[in-house]
């Protein structure tokens, strides 16, 4: 992994360098990890639909693209569960939570 | 409260023999058995019905038990059967996108662990309505606005224009000036439309604009009661910025941004 890989700091000739690096690979990891940043794409998929900027065809297509990748992720998760202990696999007892932010 | 979910198969895969499962669209307030229509999810035309506990009731559909994609058809199929009950005079409280049970007896469980929460949240959302309002603006309407306002701004773009010199720094200054008026004025034109509705509603919420266009990305919970008025305000706060904002105004939804139930794993975070 990216983020690994650059697990040398020292040898980088500059501090700032290495930040930028470092955020870089966060970034990279984000992308490939994080369903939030799909599901925003989703969103403004939607959006650019809603306001013309994208014709059905083409809504078709990038949805299709971001819900595969999104498929991976998850059922990479699960595998990743799956492999840790039994009782934390998706058989676990769920909670119901209800939330009100309109009490905040 | 603990509740076994329904196991979850792939969605996709050789659909011969699934299982039957049984999706919750929301909760309501009903004594009396009800059905909605062969609007269900899944495309099969399953019936929509309601599950009862005392006066609550689930509504909800038979489904293949599969895991469904957040894709545009779903979440409107779900979106419809919530129409559907809010046009019957109910107040739903929503459940998440993708809430499937393995039989309706987990569901009555469900209800009956729940009861005092859904009861309070129910009381609170009664004749509730939640409305969208989205707003994008044209960029360089009010671009060219700041140009012709802003003392500053216009005359270092004077400036820029006759200079001789390099001019990469006063390029730079433009810039950010340039981008600081465009917030001002977006934060300005945010802040209006809030005062303007504020009294057409009864709690709003705001959301993370989406995409470079919008400035404004907001939820109202607004009363049944008053929902003509809230929509004559929104008319009227339009029109008084035509050709710079343009607003997308959505609704009646369920209370999705002031209330919503979910399904937690308790011991890990996949779910």
């Amino acid at each position: 992994m990216l983020f690994k890989l650059l697990g040398a700091p020292f040898t980088l000739p500059m501090a700032g360098m290495k930040f930028v690096f470092q955020q870089v690979a966060d970034l990279a990891d984000q992308e490939l990890n994080d369903e939030s940043v799909l599901r925003e794409q989703l969103l403004l998929l939607q959006v650019q639909l809603e306001d013309g900027d994208i014709d059905e065809d083409e809504f078709a297509e990038r949805e299709a693209e971001l819900l595969a990748r999104l498929r991976e992720i998850k059922e990479r998760k699960r595998a990743e569960a799956e492999a840790i202990p039994a009782e934390a696999n998706v058989d676990a007892p769920r909670r119901m939570i209800v939330e009100t932010p309109f009490d905040e | 409260m603990e509740i076994t979910p329904a196991t979850e198969s792939s969605a996709g895969t050789a659909a011969t023999e699934v299982e039957d499962g049984i999706y919750v669209y929301s909760i309501i307030e009903c004594t009396e058995p009800r059905t909605f229509g062969k609007i269900g999810i899944g495309g099969r035309g399953d019936d929509v019905y309601t599950v009862h506990y005392k006066d609550l009731a689930a509504v909800v559909s038979r489904t293949p038990l599969v895991v469904y994609d957040p894709t545009r058809d779903n979440a409107l199929a779900h979106e419809h059967v919530n129409e559907v009950i809010i046009e019957e005079r109910f107040t739903p409280v929503p459940m998440s996108f993708g809430t499937l049970f393995k039989t309706e007896k987990d569901i009555v469980e469900f209800l009956e662990d729940t009861y005092s929460d859904l009861r309070d949240v129910l009381v609170k959302m009664k004749d509730k309505l939640e409305f969208g309002l989205r707003v994008n603006w044209a960029r360089e309407e009010v671009l060219a606005d700041i140009e012709r306002e802003d003392e500053g701004i216009r005359r270092l773009k004077e400036e820029i224009s006759k200079s001789q010199q390099s001019t990469y720094f006063a390029r730079m200054q433009l810039g950010r000036l340039v981008e600081q008026a465009l917030g001002e004025r977006s934060d300005a034109y945010v802040r209006d439309i809030y005062e303007y509705l504020r009294d057409g509603a009864i709690a709003s919420r705001s959301n993370k604009p989406i995409g470079d266009k919008m400035i404004m990305n907001a939820a109202f919970l607004v009363e049944r009661d008053k929902a003509d008025i809230f929509d004559q305000k929104v008319t009227e706060i339009a029109q008084r910025y035509e050709g710079k904002l343009s607003f997308r105004y959505t609704g009646p939804w369920p209370p999705y941004n002031f209330v919503t139930i979910r399904l937690q794993l308790e011991r890990s975070a996949v779910v």
